[in-house]
């Protein structure tokens, strides 16, 4: 099996552009943040309420963004909506890092057949496309939000557990592991205060970057109409009656989402990026 | 083909059964624990059960064999798909394996052209890069991509219907044909390519931005190589540099890239065929998602995990043609 198939990884190494990002991702997601918390104060137009005489309105002094097809205010909705989707997106990521944190350093600790068994089932995971998974999980169960939750989450646990694995089977090595063990520390121990913290950079840079991954997947589902429930504001829920209205020529109820979606990824992937700059050497990125 | 890339070949054959035995098996496990009873479902659902009455239900439980524990039930299962039997399908009202095999050759259709265009596109946008180093043209092209990257397909895809069909009116929003073709034969073709335009762009552009991130810095790395330089010195004009020696040597690695990258394109296609109507495996999946079909569901998942395995394989044998090195480390 090839050696890594996420693409991150690879956009890692960007040579492009130059040191002034350092911080530009974590500024932008907490205005984003910060926005969304002020959502009281800056409109007052309740997000779920429909208003059948202000249908279609586009982007004014009273509405920013306008209003969508059942008359409630977009800009109202999409402030509401970032709680939701950014909930959803740094639940499942940090369920998916858990799963995979624990099986990867476990196995790279353990060793042998442990270490087979994992590696043999990431190579299924790999198989599987992640869009198939998700859908496939929510088909099963009755639908909610920890379902999408897990759903979202499950299908990304295999990288961190092969990244955390590999450095944990190489920290395993090392001589103050070996020396710790030798003086008869437990296991518990070994891999709580010395293997964790060795790999802890890691699985900080994996859950940055599987959470703009898990920003879009909501967002996909719900344009799909099978994220949460349809009454719930979210970027996802309020971009899937998006195609209709972008064919009578309403750009607005599509824009804004957009806009706040990639705004919100590309802040996310930007802080995991500049993250793996400070914590993991080029080096070990090109050697994966 | 060199002898010694039969062995290699050969070990990646005989995974394959096993990766499939695996991952039926766990999707078995998770069909298992969901609290929907397969036999309920079978039957057409709870108001069927209340008109049959508990013993026949027993009696249907007992013929499917559903009372048995749970390997061998999968055992049943596994044997009942060995012999092409995925199921039937109650919301396209026809087996599994028909239905995802109608909608299949949409699916590939699309697949090939937006992977064709992504190659090219990466290949020929890096290259124009690589060419002014270090240029504003260099940067821009490399925040576009960075951009790109962050942008969800529908959200491209929208914005190109609004372009397109809504602005323009010149492209289709929907549809692999319209509803009624032309009836010359270069009329129909074209039709089909208006049709084509827009999902393909949609599909290719996530795509495009992995294989351009990943080509443009194998290039620059290339290009710092001793056999460059021999090239340089050697008097090679610097085109013949960059397209016969640097190129050729950072596309290597994209073969890779390109089989690893199907999962992603597959599941790509469940958004992007759903929003333009496309008669794809991608629009049957959230048919199925949103009727509640867990036989399509299942059968989906098992045909799209073999087309995935399929193109990694088909990948890691043409890279292990084009560089026999990796058939000699691995076998």
């Amino acid at each position: 099996m090839t050696q890594y198939r996420n693409q991150w990884q690879k956009l890692l190494i960007h040579p492009v552009f130059p040191k002034i990002r350092e911080f530009s991702g974590a500024i932008i997601l907490f205005s984003v943040l910060l926005l969304s918390s002020m959502a009281p104060v800056l409109t007052h137009y309740d997000p779920v309420t429909a208003n059948m005489d202000e249908i279609y309105e586009s982007p004014s002094t009273t509405h920013p963004c306008g209003t969508d097809g059942l008359g409630r205010d977009v800009f109202s909705r999409l402030l509401y909506g970032t709680r939701l989707t950014i909930l959803i997106g740094i639940t499942a990521s940090l369920l998916a890092a858990i799963l995979g944190v624990t099986v990867g350093l476990l196995a790279g600790y353990y060793r042998g057949i442990w270490d087979s068994i994992l590696m043999r089932t990431v190579d299924m995971w790999y198989a599987v496309p992640e869009m198939m998974a998700i859908l496939f999980i929510l088909t099963l169960y009755p639908r909610s939000i920890p379902l999408i939750i897990l759903a979202i989450a499950i299908p990304h646990w295999a990288t961190p557990a092969r990244l955390v694995r590999s450095e944990a089977l190489s920290l395993r090595q090392r001589p103050f592991i070996e020396t710790s063990i030798g003086l008869g520390a437990g296991n518990l121990y070994v891999l709580l205060r010395h293997m964790f913290p060795n790999i802890l950079h890691i699985a900080i840079v994996t859950t940055t970057l599987m959470t703009s991954h898990a920003i879009m997947h909501e967002a996909a589902l719900g344009f799909l109409g099978l994220g949460v429930p349809v009454h719930e504001p979210s970027w996802g829920n309020m971009l899937s009656e998006a195609r209709i209205d972008i064919l009578l020529g309403v750009w607005w109820t599509s824009f804004f989402p957009g806009i706040f979606i990639v705004i919100t990824v590309l802040s996310v992937y930007q802080i995991g990026t500049a993250l793996s700059e400070r914590f993991v050497p080029r080096r070990e990125l090109r050697a994966e | 083909m060199d002898s010694s890339i039969k062995p290699y070949i050969k070990k990646r054959f005989i995974q394959i059964p096993f990766l499939l035995l695996g991952i039926t098996f766990l999707a078995f496990l998770l069909f298992t624990l969901s609290p929907t009873d397969p036999v309920v479902s079978y039957l057409g659902g709870p108001s069927v059960i209340q008109l049959m009455g508990p013993e026949k239900v027993e009696e249907v439980r007992q013929h499917l064999g559903m009372d048995q524990p749970f390997y061998v039930r999968y055992g049943i299962w596994l044997s009942q798909i060995i012999h092409g039997d995925l199921g039937y399908s109650r919301s396209q009202n026809r087996p599994v394996l028909d239905a995802i095999l109608q909608r299949l050759p949409a699916s590939l259709i699309l697949v090939f052209f937006a992977y064709t265009l992504a190659v090219l596109m990466s290949i020929v946008l890096a290259l124009s890069a690589a060419k002014r180093e270090g240029s504003f043209y260099d940067h821009a092209m490399g925040a576009g991509v960075y951009l790109l990257y962050s942008t969800p397909s529908f959200i491209i895809a929208l914005l190109m219907i609004y372009i397109f069909t809504v602005w323009l009116g010149v492209l289709p929003p929907a549809r692999m044909v319209s509803l009624n073709p032309p009836d010359s034969f270069s009329g129909q073709i074209w039709d089909f390519i208006t049709h084509l335009i827009m999902p393909v762009i949609a599909l290719a552009i996530a795509q495009f931005t992995v294989y351009y991130v990943y080509l443009r810095s194998a290039l620059s790395e290339a290009m710092q190589q001793m056999y460059i330089t021999l090239a340089r010195a050697k008097g090679l004009s610097e085109r013949s540099v960059l397209y016969r020696h640097a190129l050729r040597n950072s596309l290597l690695p994209l073969i890779t890239q390109i089989g690893l990258s199907m999962p992603v394109i597959i599941g790509g296609g469940v958004v992007v065929e759903t929003l333009f109507a496309w008669p794809g495996i991608g629009n049957l999946t959230t048919q199925a998602a949103a009727g509640g079909d867990q036989q399509l569901m299942m059968g989906i998942l098992l045909i799209s995990s073999v087309l995935v395995i399929i193109g990694n394989l088909g990948a890691d044998i043409a890279y292990a043609i084009a560089d026999p090195r990796i058939a000699y480390e691995e076998a």
